[in-house]
Parts: C-alpha cells; sequence; structure tokens
C-alpha cells in the first residue's frame, strides 16, 4: 500500500464517519424537524469536511515547528499519537459513537457545519495527532493528501447519512460505529509499533 | 448544556495531553553538538585513555571517585578495545602519543599470546582465550595496519583470524572461547556480543588480506547474526543493539548485502535511534529521568554512536538504505550532543581527589571504566564524521611508525 492510501485509512479510522452519524444528524435537528433534508445534510457535510480539511491540512504543515517547540521527535510523537486515539477508540467501542450526542437545540444551529462538525467531531483530538504524526513520519504532502482522501470518504458517508440511518437502523450503525473503534485501536496500535521502530 | 459539554469535553482532553506528554512524550534534549565541542570531547576522551596507561601496557580498569580507589579488576576484551580506540586515535587524530600507548598494549597482547594448530590467539592465563578479546586485538591490529601501513603484524593478524575462523560453528555462530586445558572449544557457553566482534575482525582482515579468503567466514557470521543470533541468545527485544555488527554491516556493504541484511540494517538503526530517543528524554526534563530510569552510561552511550555512524556510513552507499540517513543523522548528532555535555572538564576535574583520571572520563554509578572512554571516544569520532560529511572510516593519510 502506498504511504498516501495508508495515511488515508488511518485517518479515515481516526474521523469514524459511522460513529459520528448520530451526532451530524443531531447538529442539524430541533425539535421541531426530526430529520434533515438531503440538501441540508449534503451541504452540512460538504462545508464540514472542507473546514476539518483546513484544520488538518494547517497541522500537518505546522507539525515540524510545533514538534521542535515542544521538543519531541516525530518517531516518539507517532507512539504518542498511538496512545492519544485509545480514548476515542475507547468510546466508539463502548458506545459505537465517537462523541457525545448533543440535544436537539430549542432553534436551528448557526453554521452546524462549523461546530460541531468541522470541529471537533471531524478535526477532533484523535484525527489532529494523527495530522501531525503523519505529516512528521511520512511528510506533509502525504499527510495532506491522505486527509483530504478520508475526508471526501467521510462527508460522502455523512451526506447520505439520513438514508444510511434509515437502511441501516440505529443496531445497523451502532455495530459499525463499534468497528469504527477496532479499526481505530488497530491503526493507533500500528501508529505506536511504528513510533518504536523509528530511527 | 453545549457549553458545559463543550468545556468537559475540553478539561478532559486537556488532562489528557499533560499525562501523555509526562508520561509518554516528555521533552528530548541533546545537548551541545558543534563539531568543535564533539572534536574536543573526543580527544579529551583519547588523552584520558593515554594518560591513564599503567606501566606494564594496561590501562586503569575502573575509578572510584568517591574513594578515590582503582580496584585490581581488570578484562582483556576490554583492553583490547581500548587499544582499538587507541589506534584509530592514532591514525584519525594523527596522534603519535595514541599510537605509542596502544603498541604498548599490544606488547602486553602479544605477552599474553597463545599459539597453536597453526592459529594464535589473546589468553591471558593461557587456559582460556576468549572468542572476543582475539577478536577485539584483531581490530585494533587492523586499526593499526591502516593507520600506519606497517605490515610487521600482518602475520599476526592473519594467525588470529584463523583463530576465530576455527571458532566458527556450522550455523555461523561462534563458539566463545577456546579451553587450552582440555584443548577443545567451550561448546556450552555463547555470547551475544561476541559473533559481532568476530564479524568485524574477519572482515576487516578480508579487506587487509583480500586473498586469504576470510570472506567467507565473515560472510556465514553476518547471515547468523542478521537471521539467527536473535532466536538462540533468546533476545527481548530484537534485533541485539550490537554495535559491533553495525561496524561489520559498514565494511562488508560494498560486498553486497541481501535484502534480508540491509532489513536488519535498517531495523537495528530503529533500535539505535529509540535508545537515543529516550536517553534525550532522561536529559530533557527531571520527569523525564524519572520516568525513564537512570541514565545510561557512556559505554552504552558510545556504542549507540558507534552504531548509528556505522550505519549512516552504509546508507551512504548503499540506496537500499538511503531513506534512514536524515533521522540517523539526528540521532547522531544528538547521542553526540549528550556525551560532550555529559564529559567531565579540565575544570571540573579539578575537584576530584584525582583529576588526571576525571578529566576526558564519564561517570556513571559512581564510577568510571575505561570502555565509558573507548566506546565514547570512537562514538564521537564517527560522528564528526558524519558531521563532515565524510563516508570514509580509514586514515586518509598513514602516520609515520613511532621508533
Amino acid at each position: 500500500m502506498s504511504d498516501t492510501l495508508s495515511v488515508a485509512l488511518g485517518f479515515f479510522a481516526a474521523l469514524a464517519p459511522f460513529g459520528g452519524v448520530r451526532v451530524f444528524l443531531a447538529s442539524m435537528s430541533t425539535p421541531a424537524t426530526t430529520a434533515p433534508g438531503p440538501a441540508e445534510s449534503a451541504k452540512t457535510a460538504l462545508f464540514g469536511g472542507c473546514t476539518a480539511f483546513a484544520l488538518l491540512a494547517a497541522a500537518a504543515l505546522a507539525a515540524d515547528s510545533f514538534l521542535d517547540t515542544i521538543d519531541v521527535s516525530g518517531g516518539a510523537f507517532l507512539f504518542a499519537a498511538g496512545a492519544a486515539m485509545a480514548p476515542v477508540a475507547a468510546r466508539l467501542i463502548l458506545t459505537g459513537e465517537s462523541m457525545a450526542t448533543p440535544a436537539a437545540a430549542g432553534k436551528q444551529r448557526v453554521q452546524p457545519w462549523l461546530a460541531p462538525v468541522g470541529a471537533p467531531l471531524l478535526a477532533g483530538p484523535a484525527p489532529m495527532v494523527a495530522a501531525v504524526a503523519y505529516a512528521a513520519h511520512y511528510g506533509e504532502v502525504e499527510a495532506i493528501a491522505g486527509a483530504g482522501i478520508a475526508l471526501t470518504v467521510t462527508a460522502l458517508i455523512l451526506a447520505v447519512s439520513p438514508w444510511v440511518t434509515r437502511w441501516l437502523g440505529g443496531l445497523g450503525l451502532g455495530v459499525l460505529g463499534r468497528l469504527s473503534g477496532g479499526l481505530l485501536i488497530a491503526v493507533a496500535v500500528s501508529l505506536a509499533i511504528r513510533g518504536v521502530h523509528n530511527v | 448544556m453545549l457549553f458545559r459539554s463543550a468545556l468537559v469535553s475540553i478539561m478532559f482532553w486537556g488532562i489528557f495531553a499533560v499525562g501523555l506528554r509526562a508520561s509518554v512524550i516528555p521533552p528530548e534534549s541533546c545537548g551541545a553538538h558543534s563539531k568543535q565541542a564533539i572534536g574536543r570531547a573526543a580527544t579529551a576522551a583519547a588523552d584520558w585513555m593515554i594518560r591513564n596507561q599503567l606501566d606494564d601496557g594496561r590501562y586503569v580498569y575502573l575509578y572510584y571517585p568517591e574513594t578515590d580507589e582503582t580496584p585490581a579488576d581488570y578484562n582483556e576484551v576490554r583492553h583490547a578495545g581500548v587499544t582499538m580506540a587507541l589506534y584509530q586515535a592514532g591514525g584519525r587524530l594523527s596522534s603519535r602519543e595514541a599510537i605509542e600507548a596502544a603498541d604498548r598494549a599490544l606488547a602486553w597482547m602479544q605477552e599474553n599470546t597463545e599459539r597453536a594448530d597453526g592459529w594464535a590467539a589473546l589468553a591471558p592465563g593461557g587456559t582460556r582465550a576468549k572468542l572476543g578479546s582475539s577478536a577485539l586485538m584483531l581490530v585494533g591490529l587492523a586499526e593499526r595496519r591502516l593507520a600506519t601501513h606497517d605490515p610487521q603484524h600482518d602475520g599476526l593478524m592473519v594467525d588470529l583470524a584463523e583463530f576465530l575462523a576455527s571458532m566458527q560453528r556450522p550455523d555461523g555462530g561462534f563458539h566463545i572461547a577456546w579451553d587450552f586445558t582440555k584443548d577443545k572449544p567451550d561448546t556450552v557457553g555463547t555470547s551475544a556480543y561476541y559473533p559481532g566482534e568476530a564479524l568485524w575482525a574477519l572482515a576487516l582482515t578480508h579487506e587487509a588480506f583480500p586473498d586469504q579468503g576470510f570472506d567467507a567466514p565473515a560472510r556465514d557470521a553476518l547471515e547468523f547474526i542478521t537471521e539467527r543470533r536473535d532466536d538462540v541468545e533468546d533476545i527481548e527485544f530484537p534485533p541485539l543493539a550490537d554495535q559491533w555488527a553495525a561496524y561489520g554491516i559498514a565494511e562488508m556493504i560494498e560486498w553486497g548485502l541481501t535484502d534480508q541484511q540491509v532489513d536488519y540494517a535498517d531495523r537495528l538503526a530503529a533500535r539505535f535511534g529509540l535508545l537515543v530517543r529516550t536517553e534525550s528524554q532522561r536529559e530533557g526534563s527531571w520527569y523525564g529521568q524519572a520516568l525513564r530510569g537512570r541514565k545510561a552510561r557512556a559505554s552504552g552511550v558510545g556504542t549507540w554512536a558507534e552504531a548509528l555512524s556505522s550505519l549512516w556510513r552504509a546508507s551512504t552507499q548503499d540506496e537500499r538504505l538511503a531513506h534512514i540517513q536524515p533521522a540517523v543523522e539526528e540521532r547522531l548528532e544528538c547521542v553526540a550532543g549528550i556525551l560532550a555535555r555529559r564529559q567531565v572538564s579540565a575544570e571540573e576535574a579539578k575537584s576530584y581527589p584525582r583529576p588526571g583520571l576525571a578529566e576526558g572520563a564519564w561517570f556513571g554509578r559512581g564510577e568510571t571504566r575505561m570502555d565509558d572512554q573507548q566506546h565514547a571516544f570512537s562514538g564521537l569520532l564517527y560522528t564528526l564524521d558524519m558531521l563532515n560529511d565524510n563516508p570514509t572510516r580509514e586514515p586518509t593519510l598513514p602516520f609515520p611508525v613511532p621508533q
């Protein structure tokens, strides 16, 4: 597997789109509206994905300066990135969700694509540390390209999430969310091992 | 509600980040690593080895500054290692004093050399010849030959190499010693590091005498080290951090290595890289030291610099290792900086009971041992090569043999 695809897979695991579907939908809901329409879902997913991409790209570009500032080598940070993914992975495995679902707002939220979708749902702690770790290990271009690929797939899943939710049901979504946690654990362990085996 | 939830989340991740910083990624510090500082540290270490040679050619083995004692313990493998480092100093620093001191140490080894069946081996006491001591004696002689171009010990070199070859097992590993009382090798004991020492010695001997056929046992030894040694020695975290194997790989890289051997070199670089990163975390903060345990002694840290400089050299000659070069350079500069910072300066040495035993030395666990200076010296010397972008380990000009 090429470096970029490997990075994309890592980002996809960290983004865990199936674990974020409920939060995504809830961010656009009010007590009066049970589910957003396809157009609104697509718009929120697109803008949220772009916001997250900007944040992850910025993290990747700032990786070297950030690591210099905190006096940590890239190899050591890989190990830390693996450790940082553990709480999110544990949450996914236990609940099937990457973060707590916010209660429906009394009125329509202003710019849900920015918060909570852009951040922290997509550009949350796990993808952000992944961006720094991958940029330090593989290079900024690979990290940004990998983030772009993973976010595109994630945004597509979120855009069709009303349909996915109807099709899979709560149980199916929960299972996929928990499987996302398993995948994230695998990525976290792989990052930690890579950190140990790094010069 | 949303604000409270966000606040809790931020607090959780804040505490988690602090915990991660303290427990997983404490700050790394690499000390001063200018060429000048590293060069000065190397010279001071060589001076320590010269200055602390005894009248009979041996060296001060151990020094405890707290009690101002120099115990009578000795180890001939380390004697050969320090002598090897002095020949390196002689050739690379053009130091007449280093060559003269090493020649006195060589005379002690020659007096303690036993011969049998066409081979020679270093065996103080005449009952047991350890593989490692003869291997390092041979490396020292090879370094002397490279430094001086003097052929007077060529016969001894070949005889020592014959001893190493005769001790090789069918699997490419080595018996650890020859038992003169039974007139046969010790077939029970094993040593993790002796195969690497023998590998490098045989490789250097083949470079010196290409027609003698010592490349075959060297290749067998490399195959054993890269494919079987970690299992045979039951190494808990393979590959074994063996700088001798790294020296051997750097020497043999131009012979052509298999992909598996190159992969081993890659993993070996990672092993040493991890050790350097961990040590730099010990160096970087009090909590880093508390977490990572006490600092490694210079004989250990020096070997990391020796290994990484060897692997750097290999990476300049084989495209398959080119990808490790930037990281190896970073780690090498770091470990040399740590060594330079920890060395006892002339000013600091004045506070010791015997400043001559402290200046240029590294102390750990309340003592300095002669191989602390040996390994640190060699590591610093070859780090300078990396900093000067010099992939050639041998001295460029022969140094006249002292009369």
